[in-house]
C-alpha cells in the first residue's frame, strides 16, 4: 500500500532586538518558491513548507519509514545582516519569510520557483534560474535577473540616484513606476515589443566603436534610450524573447 | 539625511547623475558636515575641470610645502591599511572611505585651481602639475576599485558606470572589470561589465578575458551576449570554447542555436 508521508511545514521564529530598525537579508532556496512579505514588527517568521508529499511504501507488517527532521532552517542574525540557511534534502520547498518593512534583501530561487517581494522598503536583489520575479509595493530600488522567468515590479516609491536592472532572457519585464520619476532609460527586447505611457524624451544614440581584424569599427548603440521627467539614474531593461512595458502607477 | 546615505550620493554628486533637488539636498548636508560652499563647488566641478582644463602654467612662487602636504594626502589615501580593501563582507570598512576619497580629489583639485590663479608657469610647474593629474586620476581609479568591491550591487553597478565614462581606465580597472565579469554573484553586473568591456576590446588583454569567461558564465543572457559579441569582434579563439559550450547537455536551446551559428561564421 503506498501512502501519503509527513510532509509539514515547519516554521523558525526569529525574535530581533527592539533597537533593530532596519537590515539586510540574504536567502538562497536551492529548490523552491521564495515569497517575502514586509511588516511593522520585530519578529521575524520564517515557514519552510514542502510542495509535495512524499509516497512511502508499507512493508509487510504495515509498517512505513518516517523520516527524520528532513527540512532544517537557520538564520544567523549578525547587527543588522541576517543570513537565512535551509537544508532541504533535495526536495521542493516553498518559503514564506515575514520580516519588518524596512530591509534590503538578496534572494535567489535555483530552481524550481518564483521569487515575490511584497510591502518592503529597501533594495532589492533577486534572481530566479527558472521562474518568476514579482515585487510588488516596494519603495527603493531593486535589481533583478530571471533566465526564463517574467519580471514584474510595482514600486510605490523609488531611491532618487539609484540605477536599476531588470534583465531576463526569455521572459518579459513589467515595471509601474510613480509617475514623477526621474530616470534615464535603458531599453532592449530582441523580439518582442516596447511600450509605456510615460511621455519618454528619446536620447540620441551613442557611437560604439570595435576593434574587427585589426580594423576600428564604428556603428550605433542597440539600447533604445529615453529620459522621464528630465532624467536620471539609468533603469535598464534588457530580454531576448519578451516584451517590455513601463507603466505609471 | 544619514552619513552613509551621503557617503552613497556623493559619487552621483560629482558625475552628475542627480536630480536638482537631491542635489540641494547633498549640498545642503554636506555644508552641515563643515565642508564650505566653495569646497563643495569644487568637489562638484573636479571630474569636469580635469578632462577641459589644458595643463596650465603656474608660479615659481607656488608653495612647495602645501603640494608637499597634498601628495601626502593621497598616499595615504591610496596606500590605507591592505586589508580594508580585502574583506568585502565586513561592512565597518565602508564607513567613510568614498568621501576621504572624494574629498581626496577635492583637494587636489583646489591644488590645481590655486596653481592657475598664482600664475604662469615653467616647466617644472608644469611638471608637478601633470603629476598631480596623473594622482587625482588614480584617486579617481581608487574610489572606482573601492565601490566595486562593495556588498551593493547598486554601488557595483554605478562603479561600472563609472569605469564606462573614464578616458583612459588603465589595466587595473580593466582587469577588474574582467574580474567582476568572471566572479562577480550578480548576473546583471557581470552583464554590465561585459558591456561597458566592449569598449576597450583592442586590448588583448581584453579578447582573451572576454573568452576565457564563456567557460565561466552559466547564466543564458550572458552566454548570449559574449557570443554576439565575440562574433562581432571575429575572435576566432572563440571557437574551441564554444565547442566545449557545445558539449554541455544543459545549455539553453536558443544559447545552442547561437553559438552553433557562431562557429559556422568564425571558422
Amino acid at each position: 500500500m503506498t501512502l501519503n508521508g509527513i510532509c509539514q511545514p515547519e516554521q523558525l521564529v526569529v525574535n530581533l532586538p527592539a533597537s533593530f530598525k532596519s537590515g539586510h537579508l540574504t536567502f538562497e532556496n536551492p529548490k523552491g518558491s521564495v515569497k517575502v512579505t514586509g511588516y511593522d514588527g520585530n519578529v521575524i517568521l520564517i515557514t519552510g513548507t514542502p510542495r509535495y508529499n512524499d509516497k512511502m511504501e508499507e512493508d509487510k507488517a504495515g509498517m512505513h519509514r518516517i523520516g527524520m527532521n528532513e527540512l532544517d532552517i537557520t538564520a544567523e542574525v549578525n547587527g543588522s545582516n541576517i543570513l537565512v540557511l535551509c537544508r532541504t534534502t533535495g526536495k521542493t520547498v516553498d518559503f514564506d519569510i515575514k520580516l519588518p518593512r524596512d530591509c534590503s534583501l538578496k534572494l535567489k530561487s535555483l530552481d524550481n520557483g518564483d521569487v515575490e517581494v511584497i510591502n518592503v522598503n529597501g533594495e532589492i536583489e533577486a534572481e530566479d534560474n527558472y521562474g518568476d520575479i514579482k515585487l510588488d509595493n516596494i519603495a527603493g530600488s531593486a535589481v533583478l535577473s530571471s533566465a526564463s522567468g517574467d519580471i514584474t515590479v510595482v514600486f510605490r516609491k523609488v531611491t532618487a540616484g539609484s540605477p536599476m536592472m531588470f534583465t531576463t532572457f526569455e521572459g518579459s519585464i513589467s515595471l509601474t513606476l510613480p509617475d514623477d520619476v526621474q530616470a534615464l532609460f535603458k531599453m532592449q527586447s530582441e523580439t518582442g515589443d516596447i511600450m509605456s505611457d510615460f511621455n519618454i524624451i528619446p536620447v540620441k544614440r551613442q557611437s560604439v566603436v570595435k576593434d574587427i581584424d585589426n580594423k576600428k569599427v564604428w556603428s550605433l548603440e542597440d539600447w533604445m534610450t529615453g529620459t522621464v521627467n528630465g532624467g536620471g539614474p539609468e533603469y535598464i531593461m534588457r530580454t531576448y524573447s519578451g516584451k517590455i512595458s513601463i507603466k505609471k502607477r | 539625511m544619514k552619513k552613509h546615505d551621503i557617503e552613497k550620493r556623493l559619487s552621483d554628486l560629482i558625475y552628475g547623475n542627480l536630480s536638482p533637488d537631491e542635489e540641494k539636498k547633498i549640498y545642503k548636508e554636506l555644508v552641515k558636515l563643515g565642508m564650505t560652499e566653495q569646497e563643495i563647488r569644487l568637489l562638484i566641478s573636479s571630474d569636469h575641470i580635469l578632462d577641459e582644463i589644458p595643463v596650465p602654467g603656474t608660479s615659481d612662487e607656488m608653495d612647495k610645502r602645501f603640494y608637499t602636504m597634498l601628495e601626502d594626502e593621497g598616499k595615504k589615501i591610496l596606500l590605507g591599511s591592505p586589508d580594508r580593501l580585502e574583506r568585502r563582507g565586513d561592512m565597518r570598512m565602508f564607513k567613510w572611505p568614498l568621501l576621504r576619497v572624494a574629498a581626496g580629489i577635492a583637494l587636489f583639485v583646489m591644488g590645481f585651481l590655486t596653481a592657475i590663479w598664482l600664475g604662469r608657469g615653467t616647466q617644472n610647474s608644469i611638471d608637478q602639475m601633470a603629476q598631480l593629474s596623473g594622482e587625482v586620476k588614480q584617486l579617481k581609479v581608487t574610489l572606482v576599485m573601492s565601490m566595486i568591491r562593495q556588498n551593493s550591487p547598486v554601488e557595483r553597478i554605478k562603479a561600472v558606470n563609472m569605469i564606462s565614462n573614464l578616458d583612459d581606465p588603465g589595466s587595473q580597472v580593466i582587469n577588474s572589470l574582467i574580474n567582476v565579469l568572471d566572479h562577480d554573484s550578480n548576473d546583471n553586473v557581470r552583464l554590465l561589465a561585459l558591456d561597458a568591456l566592449i569598449k576597450y576590446s583592442g586590448s588583448p588583454q581584453v579578447r582573451d578575458g572576454l573568452v576565457s569567461s564563456l567557460s565561466l558564465q552559466t547564466s543564458p543572457l550572458i552566454q548570449m551576449r559574449l557570443t554576439e559579441i565575440l562574433v562581432a569582434l571575429r575572435e576566432k579563439k572563440a571557437v574551441p570554447e564554444f565547442k566545449k559550450m557545445l558539449d554541455n547537455e544543459n545549455l539553453n536551446y536558443s544559447v545552442r542555436g547561437k553559438i552553433n551559428n557562431a562557429v559556422v561564421v568564425l571558422l
